[in-house]
């Protein structure tokens, strides 16, 4: 009990301890990978059925066909040689080879992810501007009645179920009204490119994303204007009220900018959460992203298929985090303050 | 052929519901051009089926790779494809293919004997899942001339099965693409190269197949499409919504949840075709697992089947498109086919009687047995039949736990560990019994073979009778065989035939040429064309 | 205490939230006495309209089965599971942090590594995995929400022990010779755990919603009415008979605004110091 506390204290004259903690995610990420593979490893291993069942599942054959894929696919090896010549693998870049596409999972993979990344970059924006703006002007008057009505859209909104709110969202936009469409992320064989490819692709994205983001958008929004309400409170706040400026530059100059700091870490920390709702989201809306890869990397037990995707995703959050350690650092309203003095 | 219930409820919907096949008198109608894009619930990781023969890679590579023959309507029951005649010899050791000379491969090669024999000796015999049980007797082809292929049998092997099997087993690849690679691994697998009426133009995974008009195919002026589109919506509700939204046209394999079929027959401008699938006729099986002591009394199998009202299953499950099954051999296969075989009406006071005289009487809790229920995940169907049958047998005093596994769990649990007491199946007939049937009565099969019997039932009569029907030359006394086999199947019940059940199309008005043969949906499409 | 139960009283919102949460576990609970039909029955005429035959109040499914019955026994489950998911997730990450914030060192960073990686796997890509290879059961359900959700409590514990370990009353147990086990769940545990509790209201929204989208990919149990698994059916016919997954929508949507309301009703009444504005 007497042992000093592991983490030494963060020296006065150090880089913004946002920047140390970015170092150190790095440092950690590689073991931090290993135990990910390894209990996804696991997982499928202890899986009932393997690759080969899956295969079977949709076909029938006979007794040597089984023996003999199996052999094929290395599924007769021990479970500790495959694991490690799987590691050594990657560590040479090779992701191994997807059973389940019968092709390399490094080009099926790459082929889904910047699917995934337009999609999880639209809703994080769109939940980001929708619920940060709409943050800004609940807690700008707190307790008014703008405040209140959207306090409690986003109660509602938060508590929505994403897969209902597609559902209905596409009953309405896609089917009765047909300004959208339904389901995929291109016309086929529309032939579009340039310009015309990215508009067709947005018109694709827009209920998606807006099925993935608006729950964040109502995440965001109570963040914010919480932020605010505290805000409003804090001294430098006060201080810059007393200075008589006007409100409207209060309110987004001083108020809305320290509040939207938490709101941007926990746009990092929810990178994870908006790759798993993209898998219901893909399911409902036919986008052929990651999620969904990993959906049938799991039924087909395609064990490459689901470690690679997992090694992706992996590193997409230690990136994406990282990122916002450097963000934070740079919107941080006491760096500024500090040069002032405090 | 159609059932009342099922013309109840096609009158229900009348107005919408255009009965758009077999028109073969109008193809003279028929124009060029048109993009014609359908709904694919998955995407196969081997498209090639010389290699795998099954309705999801037949689907869309049977446009690209054509069989030696594909089913017709009547009699007898074949249309020539790649073959224009086929004899076999009478002691049934060879079975001599004259083949269709001017046909080309797609990329400019001629198509001949060379490539029957090699597909056949390579691929079909050594790798394909059906081919390696009903060709595996077959020891060598001889190519004495390029049009004439002659298949030579270790064992007298009945024409009638080689030309029951000729649609699903026998597609085609070009030897030159093919020989001195490892089939399994050769890049035409994904890049199909066939003599079919359709080039595979392009692959998207997750989102597309696109199959363009292969200008120079052999049944000219056909293809009439300039192209097909698959689609890929994994998510059955999505479908529906698609189709009325314009963006896809056609829906095959009741892609489109039968519930929503009534009120999409409704829908100006999209028709419910209910038939081309009847040389795939799918059955709803109860298989039983007679490992488990009880089960292994037939008075309890025959107390199950007793419990089960088929008409709740065609009527509620299937929504009217289905029939009662007497056997794993479809109504309308009339070659092999019998009704004259022992039923089991639904009576559930009867299935008490049995259960109590096989000494499972009622417990203080009215439980007679418990037992676990696998229900496949392979239909939407194949669940719900889980949740009635649940409900069934608890009204005859059986608990019945559900446990539902996805595809690789169902697979292992219930053809390799067997750790199953009840399994809800649904075996598909292949246009003959020895070709994917009477697998699934046979004995001995060793543990992990799938859609076998792995029910730990064996019968020396049985296992005769499919023999013998195996290698019997003369159709007729074949046919004889098969009758017995069925009859002896529902005497001992070693497993429940519920229901027989094809699936539907749903497709918009203005594709025509649907469901042109029996097993439309997994044929060539040359002969479908789109309306202006 | 009971001043924070008179805060919590005074905010009519969270008030009603708790009346209704109270409400659907009674008619979740008494079902059996309230509407004694048996959810799993397919004996009534199929896709029947809601408030049509008084025999079945809320309409039928596509097998006849009645959905009043099927709403109720949807709520049982969801509930039980929600509440069991987040007891086990809680207790796991109480465990976890515990034992990392007292042990330190390698110990304290090898279990924050393995914390980091299940962070690093998408939660619900996680029990997806867990569900669909351990089969879809009640329980598997259970501990693939908690396996998804254990990682936030462990880690506030855990800062909330390094904290609580320099503060003097824990040095005077130190001095005073009182056990290791004893200092740790006798004074750092019940210190650490105010914060988990606030935590407890999010965990079980997030587990109704997670409980509901597994059942709606068909990952739910199949020998119990589950509300996604009953959206997932209706969805077939969701433009003929919108009821059918619109009603059990609405249920979900109520049920997780009422937790989400009564645990913001708690955060606030247990925390005064954060006045509200």
């Amino acid at each position: 009990m007497a042992r000093e506390l592991s983490e030494p204290a963060v020296p006065r004259p150090a880089p913004h301890p946002s920047l140390v903690l970015a170092r150190r995610r790095l440092l950690q990420a590689p073991l931090v990978l290993l135990i990910v593979l390894l209990g996804a490893f696991l997982l499928l291993e202890l899986a009932p059925g393997d690759a080969v069942d899956a295969y079977l599942a949709g076909l029938g054959g006979d007794a040597g066909l089984v023996q003999e894929l199996r052999a094929r696919w290395g599924l007769d090896r021990a479970a500790p040689t495959r694991f490690l010549l799987y590691l050594l693998g990657l560590l040479t870049g090779d992701l191994g080879w997807s059973v389940a596409f019968d092709r390399p999972v490094r080009a099926v993979v790459l082929e889904r992810l910047p699917v995934t990344l337009a999609l999880m970059a639209s809703a994080t924006l769109l939940a980001f501007l929708v619920g940060s703006g709409l943050g800004v002007l609940a807690g700008a008057r707190p307790g008014s009645l703008a405040d209140r009505l959207l306090s409690s859209l986003a109660l509602v909104l938060n508590a929505m179920p994403s897969f209902w709110l597609g559902l209905v969202l596409a009953l309405v936009f896609a089917v009765k009204l047909r300004w959208l469409p339904l389901a995929g992320i291109e016309t086929i064989g529309a032939g579009h490119t340039g310009l015309a490819r990215l508009l067709d692709t947005a018109r694709h994205l827009v209920l998606p994303a807006t099925t993935l983001g608006l729950v964040y958008a109502a995440l965001y929004l109570r963040m914010m204007r919480a932020g605010m309400v505290e805000a409003w409170r804090s001294d430098h706040v006060r201080a810059a009220r007393a200075k008589g400026i006007s409100r409207r530059r209060l309110v987004l100059r001083h108020v809305a900018r320290s509040a939207v700091l938490p709101v941007v870490t926990v746009l990092g920390l929810q990178s994870a959460t908006l790759l798993g709702g993209s898998v219901v989201v893909e399911s409902v809306f036919a986008v052929p992203g990651l999620g969904r890869l990993a959906l049938e990397a799991v039924v087909q037990r395609d064990l490459a298929l689901l470690l690679g995707i997992l090694v992706t995703s992996a590193l997409l959050v230690v990136l994406v985090n990282l990122l916002i350690d450097l963000l934070y650092a740079r919107l941080d309203p006491r760096v500024e303050l500090g040069a002032r003095g405090p | 052929m159609i059932l009342d219930r099922r013309e109840l409820l096609a009158a229900a919907a009348a107005t919408g519901m255009v009965a758009l096949a077999p028109r073969r008198g109008l193809a003279q109608e028929a124009r060029r051009g048109g993009v014609l894009t359908v709904a694919a619930d998955t995407e196969p990781r081997n498209l090639n089926p010389a290699l795998v023969a099954s309705n999801g890679v037949f689907f869309v590579a049977s446009k690209v790779v054509e069989p030696l023959a594909e089913m017709a309507y009547g009699t007898p029951g074949l249309t020539p494809r790649l073959a224009l005649a086929w004899e076999g010899a009478p002691d049934g050791r060879s079975v001599t293919l004259r083949l269709r000379p001017g046909v080309r491969f797609q990329d400019g090669r001629p198509f001949g004997s060379a490539d029957v024999a090699f597909s056949a000796m390579e691929l079909w015999r050594r790798h394909q899942n059906l081919g390696r049980v009903v060709l595996a007797d077959l020891e060598a082809v001889d190519t004495p001339d390029p049009l004439t292929a002659i298949l030579r049998f270790a064992t007298p092997t009945p024409l009638q099965l080689v030309a029951n099997a000729l649609p699903a087993l026998t597609a085609v690849v070009p030897r030159h693409l093919y020989e001195g690679t490892d089939p399994l691994t050769n890049p035409h697998n994904q890049k199909l190269v066939g003599t079919g009426p359709f080039r595979l133009a392009e692959h998207r995974p997750g989102q597309y197949y696109r199959l363009e008009r292969n200008p120079d195919h052999w049944d000219a002026p056909r293809p009439w499409l300039d192209g097909i589109v698959y689609r890929v919506l994994p998510d059955r509700g999505a479908i529906a919504a698609a189709l009325e939204a314009g963006e896809i046209q056609l829906a095959a394999f009741s892609a489109v949840p039968l519930a929503d079929m009534a009120r999409l027959a409704e829908v100006p401008g999209i028709a419910v075709i209910d038939k081309g699938y009847e040389g795939i006729t799918y059955f709803l099986t109860v298989e039983i697992n007679h490992r488990r002591r009880e089960l292994a009394d037939p008075r309890v199998r025959r107390a199950i089947a007793h419990a089960i009202d088929p008409s709740f299953v065609v009527d509620r499950i299937f929504l009217g498109w289905a029939r009662p099954a007497t056997g794993l051999v479809p109504r309308f296969d009339t070659q092999f086919h019998t009704a004259d075989v022992p039923t089991y009406p639904y009576d559930p006071k009867r299935a008490e009687a049995l259960l109590d005289e096989a000494g499972l009487r009622r417990g203080a809790d009215g439980v007679r047995l418990a037992l676990d229920l696998l229900p496949a995940p392979w239909f939407e169907q194949t669940r719900q039949m889980g949740d009635y049958l649940r409900q069934a047998l608890k009204a005859i005093g059986i608990e019945a736990r559900l446990t539902v596994k996805d595809p690789a769990g169902h697979q292992k649990a219930v053809y390799t560990d067997h750790a199953f007491d009840l399994a809800i199946g649904s075996p598909v007939y292949r246009n003959d019994p020895a070709i994917s049937t009477t697998i699934l009565y046979r004995g001995g099969l060793p543990p992990g073979v799938p859609f076998s019997n792995q029910y730990g039932y064996a019968d020396p009569a049985m296992d005769e009778l499919i023999a013998t029907a195996a290698r019997t030359l003369d159709p007729a006394a074949r046919s004889a065989l098969y009758h017995r086999i069925q009859r002896l199947a529902a005497e001992q019940l070693p497993l429940i035939p519920v229901v027989e059940f094809t699936f539907l199309t749903v497709a918009r008005t203005s594709v025509r040429g649907v469901a042109s043969n029996p097993r439309w949906a997994t044929s060539h499409w040359g002969d479908t064309w789109l309306a202006s | 205490m009971s001043r924070a139960l008179a805060r919590f009283a005074r905010d009519p919102a969270p008030l009603a939230a708790a009346l209704l949460l109270l409400l659907l576990a009674a008619a979740a609970a008494l079902a059996p006495l309230l509407w004694p039909v048996d959810p799993d029955a397919v004996g009534g005429p199929p896709l029947a309209a809601p408030l049509a035959d008084p025999a079945h109040p809320l309409g039928t499914d596509r097998l006849g089965r009645d959905v009043l019955a099927r709403l109720l026994q949807g709520a049982r489950v969801s509930l039980t599971v929600a509440l069991a998911a987040t007891a086990a997730a809680l207790g796991m990450g109480a465990l976890v942090g515990l034992l990392a914030g007292l042990a330190g060192g390698w110990t304290d960073e090898i279990v924050m590594r393995v914390t980091d990686a299940f962070q690093t796997v998408p939660g619900f890509l996680l029990a997806l995995a867990l569900v669909s290879v351990l089969g879809p059961t009640v329980t598997s359900i259970v501990v693939a929400i908690a396996a998804s959700a254990w990682t936030g409590p462990a880690r506030l514990v855990r800062a909330e022990i390094a904290s609580l370990r320099s503060r003097d009353f824990v040095a005077a147990a130190v001095v005073l010779g009182m056990p290791r086990h004893e200092i740790a769940l006798r004074l750092l545990l019940p210190n650490a755990l105010p914060p988990i509790l606030a935590y407890a209201g999010l965990t079980v929204a997030a587990a109704i919603l997670i409980e509901a989208a597994l059942s709606f990919l068909g990952l739910g149990d199949p020998n119990r009415a589950s509300w996604g698994a009953m959206i997932a059916e209706g969805r077939a016919v969701l433009v003929s008979e919108p009821w059918l997954s619109i009603v059990p929508g609405l249920a979900l949507l109520a049920t997780v605004l009422a937790v989400n309301l009564v645990g913001e009703g708690l955060n606030e009444a247990l925390a005064p110091r954060r006045a509200r504005p």
